[in-house]
């Protein structure tokens, strides 16, 4: 049978057979139902293999919310290749194509011989707890469970719009786009979450129903619109947040301003996918992580570290280094620490992550004492600062006497090198006696912030 | 426009982008680089530097730069 090693590409060629004109994408003023999208999606394929791509090759997609990409997308799976997905803000070179070119392709008939349910289709890149961000391997069969145990908890269908907002190069807002797809409904694509006045008009006009978000997201949209979103309350059927915890005091006033809305939050890692998910209105649980996604998910606790199983886990780490510790029992460790009730809830207790959130980006703070290094700084350590607008933002501690260097100084390096990462450069510095470290030179981040 | 040109020139270097290059009139979607966490900087550099707060019934409506001049000079 065609396709059967991929069921997200079976998916979507029933639902071009089932709602041929029903509008699977809205990208401003374009729209695409699901009979041009699996022709435009074949038509992608033949344009790749016209241009020699062939199985198990790797190709770097720009992944840009608008319909070329989604057709590039699923036309690697077409072929067997290897889809590496890049943030649009990037400087990772990607393949370049000319969408009319694409699309005046003749569709291509058939498939990729030989390819295998377990075969990688994704690589998606971490932001990593050290400076090395890894690379996941996700099989046909990972990427469609992850999209299919997301949509079976959220209560997703085929009569939803979506808004995807989050970008798509990373694991959330790549299964939202997804998810939607493969269950017929329709996805509407915005850039950001940037112009609030946008993203309530686009759930004013296309009577938007689900979309899923980070906690960072969800506080700009409540610093920037107020309460505006509470007039479609009886319209947002569901929203799913992720990427980090909400406070408690914001699970409870999303409640409060959507209270007819089931509200989600997943527990999860690009490695393992969403592995956990709480329902907002489970209000005697809220401080956990809930329980797991799906029958087809297992969760434990192995020396006291969650450790996840299940079909939506990564096959592997691009580099078999970052795979000598990865498992446990063939289980994944997620590097989080917690313990499971009697009831099976799942609550953490400690993260073995030191992630900044800046306004929603996750900056390593290695990362950044790396960047500050290398302009001739001994040795720093950095940490998160709690900020009005942004949340949290980073905090370097230079060691007293290791630089030359004055901490303006410092601090003009920083931005002037790094202008484009803006949210990664300090915004405090000060100077510091004794870098903390463990027995094992490990730096003590929480000693210096009692996070 | 009392602080137009002082406004522009800092939107810009947050943008990363020639401030002849920044229309005061186009929307913040259709301006590169600017996404929500740039959008954040943008008005926090801005209280900082005019010494104001918006309040946070306007903040919806500064959508463009045009909006944050008048913005800023009603609260100057």
């Amino acid at each position: 049978m065609l396709y059967s090693y991929s069921p997200s590409l079976l998916k979507l060629l029933a639902n071009a057979e089932r709602l041929p004109d029903k509008v699977a994408i809205i990208a401003g003023d374009e729209q695409v139902n699901y009979s041009s999208l699996w022709l435009n999606i074949r038509k992608a394929a033949t344009w790749l293999d016209v241009h020699g791509f062939k199985k198990n090759d790797r190709v770097v997609l720009c992944a840009k919310k608008e319909p070329h990409y989604v057709y590039m997308y699923f036309a690697t799976m077409i072929l067997g290749l290897i889809h590496e997905l890049a943030d649009p803000d990037s400087d990772t070179e990607t393949l370049q194509y000319d969408v009319n070119d694409v699309l005046s392709c003749a569709p291509f008939e058939g498939c990729a011989e030989g390819v295998q349910e377990h075969d990688i289709t994704e690589i998606l890149h971490t932001t990593g707890t050290t400076s090395k961000p890894k690379s996941v391997c996700l099989s046909h069969f990972n990427i469609y469970w992850a999209a299919k145990n997301t949509s079976d908890f959220v209560q997703n269908d085929e009569n939803d719009v979506e808004v995807v907002v989050m970008p798509v190069c990373h694991a959330f807002g790549c299964r939202r786009l997804t998810l939607t797809l493969l269950n017929g409904a329709t996805a509407v694509l915005l850039p950001n979450f940037a112009n609030v006045q946008l993203l309530i008009r686009t759930i004013e006009k296309y009577h938007v129903t689900t979309w899923g978000m980070a906690p960072a997201a969800w506080a700009y949209v409540r610093k920037i619109s107020g309460t505006r979103i509470s007039k479609y309350k009886d319209q947002i059927r569901h929203i799913e947040f992720g990427t980090a915890a909400m406070p408690m005091a914001g699970k409870k006033e999303v409640v409060e301003l959507l209270p007819n809305t089931r509200i989600c939050h997943n527990y999860g890692l690009t490695e393992s996918n969403r592995s956990a998910m709480i329902e907002y209105h489970d209000t005697e649980h809220l401080n956990s992580i809930g329980k797991p996604i799906a029958d087809n998910v297992e969760i434990r606790v192995i020396n006291g570290e969650i450790c996840v199983h299940g079909n939506q886990t990564m096959e592997c780490y691009l580099d078999p280094e970052d795979n000598a510790v990865a498992f446990v029992d063939g289980f994944f460790r997620t590097g989080d620490c917690g313990y499971i009730s009697e009831e099976g809830y799942i609550y953490l207790t400690g993260r073995a992550k030191e992630m900044i959130n800046v306004g929603g980006k996750k900056v390593s703070p290695v990362e950044v004492e790396e960047m500050i290094c290398n302009f001739g700084v001994g040795d720093c350590i950095c940490t998160s600062s709690p900020h009005d607008m942004l949340g949290e933002t980073v905090k370097a501690y230079i060691l007293r006497g290791s630089t030359e260097l004055s901490l303006e100084q410092i601090d003009e390096n920083m931005k002037k090198l790094h202008a484009q990462e803006i949210y990664k450069c300090p915004t405090v510095y000060e100077w510091i006696d004794e870098i903390p470290v463990n027995s094992l030179g490990k730096k003590q981040r929480r000693a210096l912030t009692g996070k | 426009m009392k602080y137009l040109s002082e406004i522009k020139e800092i939107v810009a270097g947050i943008l990363q982008i020639p401030v002849e290059q920044l229309d005061v009139n186009a929307n913040m979607n259709d301006v590169e680089n600017w996404d929500s966490l740039r959008n954040l900087v943008i008005l926090s550099t801005l209280e900082e530097h005019f010494e104001i707060q918006f309040p946070d019934d306007d903040i919806f409506d500064l959508t463009n730069v045009q909006a944050l001049a008048d913005e800023i000079e009603k609260l100057k």
